[in-house]
């Protein structure tokens, strides 16, 4: 099998272009569009690209602030969470930490009692990250929501970490209220973490939009959208996005926003919730320097995530040098 | 090699909630497998044939006060910024504070134009 022409302009793809095989013909490949690649053949005109040796340093450097920050964040939450639940704590210590904000202390057995033991009739959702129950606080009688972390699977502790971090930053009508968090053991003494949230009694926007019609239940009253109530629920959607990208101290990208993480409240008001994937952005200025790379491989979901920020390009990669091998 | 991380990205995610709760269809539904995706087929039907492709839910709004015209006047103002935020290359998506600045025009005119029924 001989490949006979291959485009690959505007992919913003980076790095070196081969030389041989299809990489030969300037007529027979398309790399326009892809500022950051470099070398390959004359009549592609590209760059000439810089010594290998660089970016591996670069990567380690990075791998190493990023973990630094990583551990500093995890330190900081720690100490929140503890200043939170020392209300004796003089007030001087709590005010820099948005303290007066009514989180909530919760044990294990709290949320264990109000979900019920985590049981299947609880559970309202599940994700990658966690599973979300619903159940009341015994406490005072409050309707929540329960994200528990699948402690097991990759990433999860980093989404339970990201999602908290959110809680020293954010607040906005538009964004799911959290109620508290819990970083602990369960009773046989395996690592616990949740996130409480406020129960949006709505469910999702996809529940809305795609009914899941069962035969064997009596229908429920159907759960239709008109255009203006729609027309509310965009506004309020593209005021959460307007606040987490222009006015927030640190500018955050959700980076997974689909009608899943739209939730709806008593009167339909919508509020972005699940924010597992969430980047905070170093700079905040124009829109145009917005971009930093991530070292996560896959970010969003299909059909959502822009053209190019979903990272399949490696696999092309090796697909074509071995098609040219 | 990583993936770029932007705020256009959520613009484009947003962009097709829009044009997904216009139409009712999802960016992955089996239409779309042909490659047209639901962005161009929302950008084909701009601006005199957005009823054809709207959810047919979003029609019946007649019986509630308001005209033919507002409707279709809507839905257009609405399915033209989905577009605009799903956009192909990231420089041409809207900025989401005019999103939301238009979503706004857009939800006044409509009301006002709805013989005075509540929202």
């Amino acid at each position: 099998m001989l490949l006979k022409s291959l485009d690959l302009s505007f992919n913003d793809l980076e790095g070196e272009v081969p030389l041989h095989g299809v990489f030969q013909n300037a007529s027979a490949v398309s790399v326009s569009g892809n500022k950051n690649l470099c070398g390959g053949i004359l009549e592609l005109n590209l760059s000439t690209c810089t010594s290998k040796s660089k970016p591996k340093s670069s990567t380690k450097l990075i791998l190493g602030v990023t973990i630094s920050f990583g551990f500093i964040r995890l330190i900081l939450m720690t100490s929140f969470l503890f200043l939170c639940r020392l209300k004796e704590t003089k007030n001087e210590l709590t005010s820099n930490l948005s303290c007066e904000a009514p989180f909530r202390r919760v044990a294990y057995e709290d949320l264990r009692q109000a979900s019920n033991g985590f049981s299947f009739d609880n559970l309202i959702g599940s994700g990658s990250s966690g599973s979300v129950y619903k159940g009341v606080l015994a406490l005072d009688g409050v309707v929540v929501a329960v994200k528990v972390f699948h402690l097991r699977r990759k990433g999860a502790a980093k989404s339970f970490m990201t999602e908290c971090a959110t809680l020293l930053s954010m607040r906005h009508r538009n964004l799911v209220k959290v109620l508290s968090a819990f970083a602990g053991v369960d009773f046989q003494g395996n690592d616990f973490k949740a996130i409480v949230y406020e129960l949006m009694i709505n469910g999702s926007l996809e529940e809305w939009l795609h009914p899941i019609h069962t035969s064997d239940h009596e229908v429920p009253e159907p759960r239709t959208l008109n255009l203006i109530k729609r027309l509310n629920i965009a506004v309020d959607v593209a005021s959460a996005l307007d606040y987490l990208h222009n006015d927030c101290e640190m500018q955050i990208v959700h980076c997974d926003l689909k009608p899943s993480k739209v939730l709806l409240d008593g009167d339909l008001t919508a509020h972005v919730g699940d924010f597992g994937l969430l980047k905070f952005l170093s700079e905040p200025s124009s829109q145009s320097s917005l971009s930093q790379t991530s070292s996560v491989g896959l970010k969003g979901t299909i059909g959502y995530a822009a053209p190019g920020t979903i990272k399949i390009w490696k696999d092309i990669h090796s697909i074509i040098y071995n098609l040219i091998n | 090699m990583g993936s770029k991380v932007s705020t256009y990205g959520d613009v484009y995610s947003y962009g097709t909630l829009l044009l997904e709760m216009i139409t009712g269809k999802r960016p992955t539904d089996s239409m779309f497998e042909d490659g047209i995706g639901l962005h161009n087929y929302v950008k084909m039907a701009l601006p005199d044939r957005v009823l054809q492709v709207a959810n047919p839910t979003l029609l019946r709004e007649v019986d509630q006060g308001a005209s033919s015209d507002q409707i279709l006047q809507c839905l257009t103002s609405i399915s033209e910024v989905g577009v605009f935020c799903s956009e192909r290359f990231p420089r041409e998506r809207m900025d989401i504070s005019n999103v939301v600045a238009e979503l706004n025009r857009t939800k006044a005119n409509f009301l006002h134009g709805r013989h005075g029924l509540p929202a």
